[in-house]
């Protein structure tokens, strides 16, 4: 076990304290906090090569096109009226929208719907796949995000990318059962369920 | 109509130009850093890293020692997962973003930070308490009454043992609230690593008798705690007994 010379045994539990949940929801020193560190001088930095790798790293991770994004491209590309794509699938605009900005995690939005949309976009099935994963791991940080992050520090979603913009098919979903889709399994099983269907469906 | 503006000169916030310029300049700073985005991820990496990282890899360095490694991950999880909403959110003001980032990061850190303790497991001997109880000097007490209360605590690890850390956290919280704003704010800001010249201009106030006032608050709290906890272990073994 290990022994260290000079223990505060009260200090030790203070640490502690601090890193627990309990200190996150108790009295906050956020905005001392936040204030006195952004307006530090900066004496210590992280070798340029290790930004640049960082920057590298964090650039191709990010690059990488959502299942919303793909969408929206191809819609544009291919100057389709929304009440055509309603016809053709049977989504509405606004369930439409949230597929577009990435609101509604992919397992929540119906399958064969999801599947007439694609094909009919002719979006190549690795990207796809691929684009779910970035969409999924997107609404996952965000959700881990609200809950972390106490409500007075939360942003707003910007004019346009409002939740309740999501369609009424969405919409009987309460906040709190969004967890039904947020675990990988669901989204596994959604993505073997898509890819049966996308073969399947002409 | 004359207006007056009557400031302290000698206060370092309180130079109204300054101060001004400072606050213009950091309003454009968040909205650059979206509008980069928005246009090219790689460019809103690149901007949000100067105007932020910079500062957030100082603040794991300096506050929680943590290593070049570790700094390097956490901020990469904290840009990544910034990099990953950033473009479709709305703040009132750069000190909202500013509070929301940070947040965001110290998360990152604190999370680290007790993966890494659960795995270190710390006896404390009943003397250690008498040593750390020799520092108080006018806020001593009796630890003799919570010594049955302290060995309880001898082997429990707080970071991972959800029941007695638990308790524990809970009287602390308690406690803290017991005290006063600055005796609070003071022990807090200290916990989480800052120098008594840092708190000292983030309480707005001398630093040269803050360490004193930590070390009487840090009693105090101590005291408090104890006497929270002892009391809960009373009521537990009253019910029991009634049972």
């Amino acid at each position: 076990m290990k022994q260290t010379e000079k223990i505060l045994p009260f200090e030790h539990l203070m640490g502690a304290y601090i890193v627990s949940d309990y200190a996150q929801s108790g009295a906050s020193t956020t905005d001392r906090e936040a204030a006195q560190v952004f307006s530090a001088k900066l004496e210590v930095s992280m070798p340029a090569d290790r930004v640049q790798n960082l920057l590298n790293a964090l650039g191709n991770a990010l690059s990488k096109a959502t299942l919303g994004s793909l969408v929206t491209a191809s819609l544009a590309e291919k100057q389709v009226a929304d009440e055509v794509i309603h016809e053709k699938t049977g989504l509405t605009p606004s369930v439409l929208d949230s597929i577009k900005q990435d609101m509604a995690f992919t397992n929540s939005i119906p399958v064969k719907s999801l599947v007439k949309l694609l094909k009919f976009l002719a979006i190549p099935f690795d990207q796809i796949i691929s684009g779910m994963e970035q969409t999924f791991d997107k609404l996952n940080v965000e959700s881990r995000m609200l809950l972390a992050v106490p409500a007075s520090t939360r942003p707003s979603f910007r004019k346009g990318v409002q939740r309740g913009d999501l369609g009424a098919e969405l919409l009987h979903l309460k906040a709190d059962e969004s967890y039904l889709y947020q675990n990988k399994e669901a989204m596994d099983k959604y993505v073997k369920r898509f890819t049966e269907l996308y073969e399947e469906i002409a | 109509m004359f207006i007056f503006i009557v400031f302290n000169r000698g206060h370092k916030n309180c130079n109204l130009n300054a101060y001004i310029g400072i606050e213009n300049n950091m309003e454009t700073r968040y909205t650059t850093v979206i509008e980069k985005f928005k246009s090219s991820p790689r460019d809103g990496l690149a901007a949000l890293y100067e105007g932020y990282g910079k500062y957030l890899y100082q603040f794991s360095i300096n506050n929680w020692g943590l290593d070049e490694d570790e700094c390097y991950d956490t901020l990469y999880k904290t840009l990544e997962a910034t990099g990953k909403v950033i473009d479709r959110y709305e703040f009132e003001s750069e000190s909202h973003f500013r509070n929301w980032l940070f947040k965001i990061h110290k998360n990152n850190i604190l999370q680290l930070i007790r993966s890494k303790k659960a795995k270190e497991q710390l006896v404390v001997s009943y003397d250690q308490w008498i040593e750390e109880l020799g520092e108080y000097e006018d806020e001593a007490f009796d630890l003799g009454t919570y010594e049955p209360l302290l060995d309880k605590f001898k082997q429990v690890n707080p970071y991972t043992d959800s029941q007695q850390g638990g308790q524990l956290f809970f009287a602390m919280q308690k406690a803290l609230l017991l005290v006063s704003d600055l005796e609070r704010e003071l022990l807090l800001l200290r916990m989480n690593g800052y120098s008594y010249e840092e708190i000292g201009t983030m309480l707005h106030v001398e630093s040269k008798q803050l360490k004193v006032k930590f070390i009487r608050a840090k009693a105090k709290v101590e005291k408090k705690t104890l006497e929270i906890l002892k009391d809960s272990s009373n009521e537990t073994n009253r019910e029991n007994i009634t049972i």
